[in-house]
């Protein structure tokens, strides 16, 4: 390619892959052609948003055609958690369930079709939690997928907090003072106007349904 | 033997299991993985293909038709007598066929996954015999039953637009098999020969029957009453990719012409089980016009082009769309066992969650409707989380006739709003023998709330669906007042 060939900004350039979307000659992973003795997966999952898992019972999933392993929380050799930045993303269950369609357990076998059969047949027992499925309820009893934090610059009254004061100061605090819902994890010690980039959440009720606004705002303590 | 084109190659299959869907004999026997499996239901479109048919009119005019079809939920023995076309299909060495060129010059493709769907969606909507500006109105439509979830559907739309104006300007072409020098026409004429040509035995195979005629799928069907019957399978073939259950034996009920007949009286319209919901939208938007946007919305393009009549009301669904359609219309359905025949009102036929009247081995032949006359109040809504290819929240018909400026012989009937689908008899009581006005209708959702107790479900809860009814019932009455 010379330099001319280079396509410009503000021109406009084709996907390099477009050509081959529209006529189907894309190659995916399920369309390359499988080598010899291949085996499959199939995952079994949480029929419940929230529970206990008691037991799984796997007899009938070892027994049925083509089956070649079957692996539960209790096989993983070593790292049990596949989050990619803070922890809480279980590769398989060990006891507490916290989705629908959470991985239980896994089947490999010869066929695609013996994996989703074998899966069928496992017998879990799942003792049932209330799911907190609604984001006010979730916010009133403090339901957080992560610690409450935010992302402030700090000009309260001569007083800093933290080392930076600049943008970018991470606080995690203890929601529980006297103080707004969001600004009680940061303002606690602080004196007359707090300049924070703060949110307000209003909440409109209409039929049972909420709604939660977010703005900005100057406050006072 | 099954037996059909997949493009210009004539294929025989006589071993393949009587559930073998189209998508996994195209990926899996044939290695065509052009054509992509999504959600395995119905839902995604990433599957879609192209089928060729041959369909004529009273006059003996016969030409092809381009439907398209979801092939994930189609068994390949509903190939027969067809042609069957993929994204594979369409370009001619490396010159791509007017869709596939715009959607590449649109920016129609990103991750692509969805891609050769839409490409067949275009590609049916493109072969239609119609004028590109009644086209282009239909590209919404047309797309219905295609997701993407990346690129965004402006692109694609504008890919549309951009085919069927090169289609104005250039005309519509063939697929590439057309040898170089024979025109459209002959081609076609050539392609009707022989599609024609595969249809004469009936195919018997590995537990797919295919029957030609009446009195033999009645008889077979009383002899194997196990059987499963395929009409479009759009709702049969889930047992199959969701629960993975194997139907050994099938009859297919595509060929047999008395079940597709429809035929438009005065006041009546009489329908064949097998006619597709495609057929009735173009039956109904002449002469029923009320029921138009209903159909519109039953399912997608793809659906409509297999769903049947009698499948939808075969399969007892709660959420049928049909269903509370039929019952507003007191559609009497001819049931068929062996030789005999038997006519019952569809209020009878309903008998619990998935359950009718229908006896071992007895099925539904056809259904007759009366229409509404001008001096009935007719409507029809369907409630769902999404306008297109969604199942029913809530789906209510209305039929008011009236007489000195009276209700008489109200029908009021519901999908969603109880186990089976549902006429509300005391609501229609109330109604009857009073003018539509305010009053009445205040009345009349009342006695809708005390009467229909629905369920809470993922789609709705049951707060929501008896103030739907309610609400929709308002709505007639404001509609009818402006």
């Amino acid at each position: 390619m010379t330099k001319h060939d280079v396509v410009l900004a503000g021109k406009s350039a084709t996907h390099d892959s477009a050509r081959e979307h529209v006529s189907g000659r894309a190659r995916y992973v399920d369309d390359m052609e499988s080598p010899a003795g291949l085996l499959h997966v199939a995952i079994g999952t949480s029929p419940v948003a929230h529970g206990t898992l008691s037991s799984i019972d796997l007899k009938a999933v070892w027994a049925a055609s083509g089956v070649v392993d079957v692996i539960t929380f209790d096989d993983l050799p070593h790292e049990t958690d596949i989050a990619p930045v803070f922890p809480g993303d279980p590769l398989l269950v060990d006891d507490e369930i916290s989705h629908v369609g959470q991985p239980l357990f896994a089947v490999a076998a010869k066929t695609h079709q013996q994996a989703r059969w074998a899966v069928l047949q496992a017998q879990t027992v799942i003792e049932e939690k209330q799911a907190l499925l609604d984001l006010v309820e979730a916010m009133d009893t403090q339901h957080y997928v992560r610690p409450p934090h935010q992302m402030r610059r700090c000009n309260a009254s001569g007083k800093r907090r933290g080392k930076a004061n600049g943008w970018g100061v991470w606080w995690k605090g203890d929601p529980r003072d006297g103080l707004c819902r969001f600004c009680r994890p940061v303002c606690d010690a602080s004196r007359g106007e707090c300049q924070l980039s703060l949110v307000q959440t209003r909440r409109y009720d209409h039929d049972g349904q909420a709604s939660w606004f977010f703005k900005p705002l100057r406050c006072r303590v | 033997v099954i037996r059909f084109y997949y493009e210009d190659q004539l294929v025989e299959l006589d071993n393949v299991p009587a559930d073998l869907t189209v998508l996994d004999w195209l990926r899996l026997h044939r290695q065509r993985t052009g054509t992509k499996e999504g959600c395995g239901s119905g839902d995604c479109g990433a599957c879609t293909v192209v089928t060729l048919s041959v369909v004529g009119d009273d006059n003996g005019k016969e030409w092809l038709q381009h439907k398209s079809i979801n092939s994930c939920i189609s068994f390949v023995g509903a190939l027969h007598g067809k042609q069957l076309l993929t994204v594979e299909s369409l370009a001619t060495g490396d010159v791509l066929h007017p869709v596939q060129q715009a959607m590449v010059d649109e920016h129609g493709s990103q991750c692509g996954f969805c891609t050769p769907g839409f490409i067949m969606s275009l590609y049916a909507l493109y072969q239609q015999d119609e004028d590109e500006s009644v086209l282009l109105e239909r590209v919404d439509q047309a797309l219905g039953g295609n997701l993407c979830r990346c690129t965004g559907y402006r692109p694609i739309k504008a890919a549309a637009k951009v085919a069927l104006d090169y289609r104005a300007s250039s005309g519509k072409g063939s697929f590439a098999a057309q040898p170089e020098g024979m025109d459209g026409a002959r081609f076609e004429q050539e392609q009707i020969k022989s599609l024609k040509a595969l249809l004469v035995a009936p195919v018997d195979t590995n537990g797919f029957y295919q029957p030609q005629n009446i009195a033999d799928f009645a008889s077979r069907y009383k002899e194997n009453p196990q059987a499963r019957l395929l009409a479009g399978g759009t709702d049969l073939a889930l047992e199959v990719t969701q629960q993975l259950n194997h139907l050994s034996s099938i009859i297919h009920v595509g060929h047999v012409p008395e079940l597709k007949i429809k035929q438009l009286h005065d006041d009546r319209l009489v329908l064949g089980a097998a006619v597709t919901v495609a057929e009735c939208l173009d039956i109904m938007s002449a002469r029923l016009p009320q029921a138009r946007e209903l159909l519109l919305r039953f399912g997608s393009d793809q659906i409509r082009n297999q769903a049947t009549i009698g499948g939808n009301i075969g399969s007892a669904s709660p959420i049928g769309d049909l269903p509370p359609l039929l019952l507003s219309l007191d559609a009497t359905l001819t049931l068929q066992c062996g030789g005999e025949t038997r006519d019952i009102p569809i209020s009878h036929y309903y008998k619990g969650y998935r359950q009718t009247c229908l006896q071992e081995g007895e099925f539904v032949r056809h259904i007759s409707l009366g229409l509404p006359t001008s001096s009935s109040v007719f409507a029809i809504y369907k409630i769902s989380k999404r306008v297109e290819d969604d199942i029913s929240s809530v789906c209510a018909a209305f039929h008011l006739p009236q007489n000195d400026g009276v209700i008489n012989n109200a029908r009021v009937a519901f999908g969603g709003m109880a186990a089976t689908p549902v006429r509300a008899i005391a609501t229609e009581q109330v109604l009857n023998a009073k003018p539509f006005n305010q009053v009445s209708v205040r009345t009349a959702q009342a006695q809708l709330a005390a009467e229909l107790q629905p369920i809470s479900d993922a789609r709705a809860s049951a707060a929501y669906r008896s103030q739907v009814a309610q609400n929709l019932l308002q709505r007639l009455f404001l509609e009818q007042s402006a």
